[in-house]
């Protein structure tokens, strides 16, 4: 989303070492490191969390309005909107001794009455499709044509040359923009327009990663096995390279996730029922001005999407110190 | 270097006939003579009069006449006027360009500044807490959404402080004041990430194996950062400004919309509730040709500044 | 040593700003009358032809004169002339207005008037008629030709034959000023100061119009100099000029020195014992009667688009007068009519009035689900169909022939099931009205700035009976289900078994827009109906509506003229989509009693009762076919500050600005004493930083020992 097109990983090649793959090493390095470990952990709850609440087996009551209670705990006709943060409390009711349970909202509602914190959960949900279909299509496309140019060379090297220097150099928000007017509005609509346009980076690298595995000795030694030139390239090139997509796909999670907060506030993300961060974030803006301010939205989103991010961020920072001998001391 | 040059330039019309491309694909599917001719001529037009409008902006020519003339009104910058403001494009841009430049360059600069200085420091002190804790707050500072940035900055720092006006602009030199809390805004969202990509670059340079040399043979620690690691890093990093010199002209959607200030990424984002097609396709257009020619100057700064560049 | 000068420095600099005002947005304020307006959206431009909204028309007041005004305080509205010489003069037949205009009126200097060498000109007779002529024009994508269509003497055709105008260069202009120097029988200038116009049938409205901005005077001279850049630099007669306009920052305006001789009225409302509410006199509103006209030197407008800083603008004095955003609203006020003790102190007044607006969700008539259709139009649109399908035979078009004629024999097939069909879906639309939630929606959304809505007119209206109840206005939800199994989606599962989803359009992307949307889905997911919902921006929007794709979407109606014509149109068969009926409801005897009513003038008594007869039933006819979910009539409120003066809020009049004026010291006086910042945290974080600092230089020093 922002400016930067050249923040993608320098890699340099990796040489196996004996005894132990690149994997293996790399893993091994990981395992040292205190903060990739937790960030690591984070990102499996993270993922269990959010398939869970995307199939509605936990947080589902989301969508839930909830009604001001009266004296004796039953509810009221009128919703409970914005109501503050809190774990529930005990009220007197008209019969002595038999007190009620209020139930309380652990990130309180908003506007509708609806539980806040289940939204927040389900928002991990919805940035994960966003970032799944964004990665999909970024990296099939990335890794396809890196391919193509880094293993061919001659003109198909150029048209595609031409063809990334073309899409680096409009601006990216723009061609977003433009692309979701083709497409449409809708979550799935931008996380492919965002696919579409991230591409830039990731290509350059596998090009020039195929550039330099194709004169290797196993990859002549499979050509001159008679492998053709696309089994080479995906079966024996490609897994070779693939540390490069791991890092570009941890890096470009938090991209997507980022992306949709900007693309929902512009107008053009997530539907107004749809709990998303950014829908969330969005509507903040308003509610932060309310006497009490209404902080709870937004505090909760903005964690819930800080958390995830900052995860990514370390594991990815991680994973390229780890597979890139060049940093390592 | 006049040949090279003079060929680097040749090497710009196919990526701008690119841009040209996409540009008119895009908004071609998006918007089909009908369409436009319906916005312009209001609702009550029969088809005569879309007929006649569409013969006389020519959307009734073949599609490749179209492409041509297309690119002839993108190159000769005709950009026509907005459908929605029936105003000149060319003025709207004009006008809204200096607002933007105003907030973003010296942002930009600051953030360039510091993050040069922090970056110096966590490359020298690599792996002691200074590194960490530059390291810890640059990705602690890039995990945050950048909305989240300007809506609690605002809220803080102008509702509930008061130190700067909430939003607004003016023209000359009282806009100061507007601009130093986007621009606050704008150094914090960014820096972690420049940071980060000046630590990797430096990094690069101090495990090259002159600098290795030169430690060893005990030269001052400030004279190898300084005259050595410094100069060859700059290398880089300028490549990388210049580089992002023309997003600072298209400016920020987000900042000056909340802030208030008129610029063109506040026009994009009318134009994106207005749905007003022909604004973003003159920006988008503009912003591929700065970018375009910016490579180019960066490139040529680089062939100046890095001997090791051949000059092919 | 050098350190430590840095630092002194840099804590000099805070300090020395902070004395200031760092949070005001204006500087250099001089002794001269301003007044601080704020609007939220870059204009339109200043194209009479093009005065549709009500932005536009708020600016266009000030530049601009019309032939009549409303007066300014006195109540009930009434018109009073403006640029005419007295009143209309209307023959017998209520076909023939003559109207004279005010001699020795100049229009505002401008370079256009090259003749004159800049001086401004006289107004003409002539003037008008070019500005009409000019709203007849196709060419200058008119908005508001609507007003005088089907009405004048020639100006019909006048409209279609500018259509006909080549596009080619050259030709183009030919052909556009011969048709300029057409006449127009019913639109003439007798003389230089007369006006005469001839309708086609009686108009009782022409009054009400000509007091609107489309039919402002526009000087040849202006717009043949400026051409398409005229919407930038207008030329009008009115009170301010347009000095500078800085897109999507700043309107300024100043005083018109040519303007005509105009005194502050004498005459305002008197006391109202019942309400409560005290005399113009004794809110000091008639202190500046007799005085020459405009009172302010400049106008600012500044443009801000959100409501928040907005509000902060007012709050610290920046801007003189401001609505309550949602959100705000428990910062400013302590109950419905009171203000918090803080805005009391700031001595901030309310104001608090109807706005004579209705909100509604609209039902797509067209629309096989929930639509409605009567069956006598059903046999003119099978008949329509046919001969169309003929037609289209005849030009060598078979498909579309083809195409057409089974839509006819579909339609035939349904005929006999239509009044079934009909009553079933009306249920539907009913059980949808109870469901929706207006208390609530009320309380929520609006602040409990309005009251629920029982019909199209709104309360104090013109014609508004408050008697009128509408029996699906009110909330019962069992009610609401139970007619929903009548209609035939018992739980919101349909005949077929399957759920019920209906279309939501939205009409923007504003957060209100949507949550009100999100609010609408809740509250039919209640009865078992699911609400897709589907964001557009307006222009989207209005290409649905166009295209007749929008099933369900909500949308506003602010009273142009007061009178209740202006809402029963909107549900005037032929006045469908695009037209202002965008609901595309039709029903024969509705149109029927429509047709009477509009020509019915509201002065004379036997008129008016027969209008009151009329209105009471189309009211009637109108909620029980509930193309509308009637949802709120709005209550506006507006803040004021106290160095503002003679503001009083006007539902028509949009020339307001010439009547009010301002205490500019008291407001610098007062906005400085308000923007004290909080400076003990930004002081914390200095220390904090320069410790950090500090720390740091110390530690980087010994590691480098």
């Amino acid at each position: 989303m922002d400016e930067e097109k050249n923040t993608q990983p320098v890699t340099q090649e990796v040489e196996a070492k004996p005894g132990r793959s690149l994997w293996g090493d790399a893993f091994h390095r990981l395992r040292k490191d205190k903060f990739a470990v937790m960030s690591f952990v984070i990102i499996v709850i993270y993922l269990f969390v959010a398939i869970l609440s995307g199939l509605d087996w936990i947080a589902y009551n989301y969508d839930k309005q909830h009604f001001k209670r009266d004296k004796n705990g039953k509810e009221t006709t009128e919703l409970d909107d914005y109501s503050k943060p809190s774990l529930g409390h005990w009220r007197k009711t008209d019969v002595p001794g038999r007190d009620v349970y209020i139930p309380g909202h652990l990130l309180g509602t908003d506007v509708q009455g609806r539980d806040v914190f289940q939204r927040v959960v389900q928002g991990t949900w919805i940035s994960l499709y966003v970032a799944l279909i964004m990665s999909m299509i970024y990296i099939v496309i990335a890794v396809f044509l890196g391919a193509l140019a880094g293993y061919f060379g001659g003109w198909v090297d150029d048209l595609i040359q031409w063809f990334y220097q073309t899409t680096a150099s409009i601006p990216g928000l723009l061609l977003i923009i433009a692309l979701t007017f083709v497409l449409g509005k809708g979550l799935g609509n931008v996380a492919i327009a965002l696919g579409v346009v991230g591409w830039v980076g990731l290509c350059r690298l596998m090009r020039a990663e195929f550039l330099k595995h194709k004169g290797r000795d196993y990859v002549l030694a499979a050509r001159a096995q008679g492998a053709g030139s696309f089994r080479i390239m995906f079966r024996h090139i490609l897994p070779n390279t693939f540390h490069i997509v791991i890092i570009s796909f941890s890096l470009g999670f938090v991209n997507a996730i980022m992306g949709e907060v900007t693309l929902t506030f512009i107008g053009l993300g997530a539907k107004p029922e749809q709990p998303s961060w950014g829908r969330m974030i969005s509507d903040a803006r308003a509610e932060l001005a309310r006497d009490p301010a209404v902080w709870w939205p937004i505090v909760g989103a903005t964690t819930g999407m800080f958390i995830v991010c900052l995860a990514f961020n370390i594991l990815g920072d991680a994973l390229r110190d780890a597979l890139d001998p060049k940093l390592k001391e | 270097m006049t040949a090279y040059i003079v060929r680097r330039l040749f090497y710009l019309v196919p990526i701008v006939f690119g841009v040209c491309l996409i540009t008119f694909l895009l908004f071609n599917v998006v918007t089909t003579g009908d369409a436009i001719a319906k916005q312009r001529l209001g609702q009550h037009a029969n088809q005569e009069q879309i007929d006649a409008y569409k013969k006389t902006h020519g959307y009734d020519k073949p599609i490749f006449v179209r492409f041509f003339t297309s690119i002839y009104d993108l190159i000769t910058f005709n950009f026509g006027r907005s459908e929605v403001t029936h105003q000149k494009i060319t003025s709207m841009i004009w006008d809204g360009m200096w607002p933007s430049l105003s907030l973003m360059l010296p942002a930009f600069i600051f953030t360039v500044m510091t993050g040069i200085t922090f970056a110096l420091f966590s490359a020298l002190y690599r792996n002691t807490w200074i590194d960490r804790t530059i390291v810890v707050i640059s990705i602690i500072g890039m995990s945050v959404s950048f909305l989240a940035y300007i809506i609690i900055g605002q809220y803080v720092l102008a509702y509930q402080l008061k130190y700067f006006p909430v939003a607004g602009y003016e023209w000359g030199f009282g806009v100061f004041k507007f601009l130093i809390l986007p621009g606050l805004i704008y150094v914090l969202a960014s820096l972690g990430r420049r940071v980060r990509f000046f630590r990797t670059v430096m990094l690069d340079e101090i495990n090259q194996d002159y600098v290795r040399t030169a430690r060893a043979k005990g030269l001052n620690q400030n004279v190898i950062l300084f005259k050595h690691v410094l100069k060859n890093a700059l290398i880089p990093i300028i490549t990388q400004i210049v580089v992002t010199l023309p997003f600072l002209f298209m400016g920020s959607l987000l900042l000056e919309d909340f802030y208030g200030i008129p610029g063109l990424g506040a026009m994009a984002l009318n134009a994106v509730n207005g749905n007003d097609f022909a604004i973003i396709r003159a920006l988008t257009f503009i912003g591929a040709v700065m970018y375009v020619i910016a490579n180019l100057v960066g490139d040529i700064c680089y062939a100046f500044v890095d001997p090791r560049v051949e000059l092919r | 040593m050098n350190r430590v000068k840095v630092l002194s420095i840099i804590i000099l600099a805070f300090t020395a700003c902070s004395c200031g005002e760092m949070s005001n947005p204006y500087s250099g304020e001089t002794g001269l009358i301003v007044l601080h307006n704020y609007i939220s959206q870059d204009p339109k431009g200043f194209d009479t032809v093009r005065a549709s909204d009500v932005l536009s028309n708020s600016l266009m007041g000030q530049i601009y004169e019309r032939l009549f005004q409303y007066s300014y305080l006195e109540r009930p509205y009434k018109l009073e002339p403006c640029l005419a010489d007295g009143m209309y003069e209307l023959s017998d037949d209520k076909l023939t207005y003559t109207i004279r205009i005010k001699k020795g009126v100049h229009y505002a200097d401008d370079p256009c008037f090259e003749a004159t060498g800049g001086k401004g000109k006289e107004l003409v007779a002539g003037d008008f008629v070019y500005a009409w002529k000019r709203l007849a024009d196709a060419n200058n994508d008119p908005e508001g030709f609507w007003i005088f269509k089907g009405y004048i003497v020639g100006l019909d055709d006048f409209f279609k034959d500018s259509q006909k105008i080549s596009q080619e260069r050259g030709k183009r202009e030919k052909e556009l000023r011969e048709l300029y120097a057409r006449k127009v029988d019913g639109i003439q200038a007798l003389d230089d100061y007369t006006i005469q116009f001839k309708l086609t049938k009686p108009y009782p409205r022409l009054p009400l119009v000509l007091a609107m901005n489309y039919t402002a005077p526009v000087s040849r001279e202006a717009v043949e100099y400026y051409g398409k850049e005229y919407l930038n630099h207008p030329v009008g007669t009115g009170p301010f000029m347009l000095q500078k306009w800085d897109h999507w920052h700043k309107i300024v305006m100043e005083r018109n020195p040519n303007f005509r001789e105009e005194y502050y009225p004498s005459k305002g409302e008197a006391a109202d014992a019942e309400k409560n509410k005290p005399s113009d006199e004794e809110r000091g509103l008639l202190a500046d009667t007799g005085k020459r006209l405009p009172l302010a030197d400049k106008l600012v407008y500044t443009i801000i688009k959100q409501a928040q800083p907005a509000w902060l603008y007012f709050l610290n004095g920046y801007i003189d007068l401001a609505g309550i955003p949602k959100d705000s609203w428990s910062t400013a006020m302590s109950s419905l009519i009171d203000l918090k003790p803080e805005m009391k102190d700031k001595k901030i007044q309310l104001c608090r009035y109807l706005s004579f607006s209705v909100y509604y969700v609209a039902f797509n008539m067209n629309d096989p689900l929930l639509g409605y259709k009567h069956p006598d139009n059903a046999m003119r649109d099978i008949k329509e169909k046919r001969t169309e399908a003929d037609k289209a035979e005849k030009k060598g078009n078979p498909e579309k022939a083809k195409k057409l004629r089974a839509e006819a024999d579909a339609l035939e097939k349904e005929l006999p099931f239509l009044p079934e069909k009909n009553a079933k879906r009306r249920t539907l639309r009913h059980a949808m009205s109870l469901a929706y939630n207006r208390p609530e929606r009320i309380r929520i959304l609006s602040n409990g700035r309005a009251t629920p809505a029982q019909g199209p007119i709104p309360p104090e209206f013109n014609f508004y009976d408050e008697k009128f109840k509408n029996p699906y206005s009110q909330f019962d939800l069992e009610k609401s289900k139970k007619l929903l199994a009548e209609a035939g989606y018992p739980g919101g599962i349909g005949p077929d078994g399957k759920q019920l989803v209906l279309n939501y359009e939205t009409t923007g992307t504003s957060t209100t827009t949507l949550q009100s949307a999100d609010f609408f889905r809740q509250e039919m997911k209640r009865i078992g109906i699911k609400i897709e919902i589907n964001q557009n921006t307006w222009t989207e929007f209005q290409e649905k509506l166009r295209k007749n794709l929008a099933q369900i979407y909500a949308l506003g109606w602010i009273a142009d003229y007061a009178d209740p014509e202006n809402f029963f149109q909107l549900f005037y068969g032929p006045n469908k989509s695009p037209n202002p009926n965008n609901a595309n409801y039709e029903n024969p005897e509705f149109d029927r009693l429509y047709k009477e009513m509009a020509d019915l003038s509201n002065t004379d008594p036997e008129e008016k009762k027969r209008k009151w007869d009329l209105c009471r039933r189309m009211e009637k006819v109108v909620t029980e076919d509930a193309p509308w979910i009637f949802g709120q009539n709005s209550i506006s409120y507006t803040l004021v500050h106290s160095w503002r003066r003679n503001f009083k809020p006007h539902a028509f009049a949009d020339n307001v600005m010439k009547y009010q004026t301002a205490d500019p010291a008291l407001r610098l006086k007062l906005s400085r004493e308000w923007n004290k910042p909080t400076l003990w945290p930004a002081y914390i974080a200095l220390v904090l930083f320069v410790l950090f600092v500090g720390m740091f230089v110390y530690k980087v020093r010994k590691q480098s020992e």
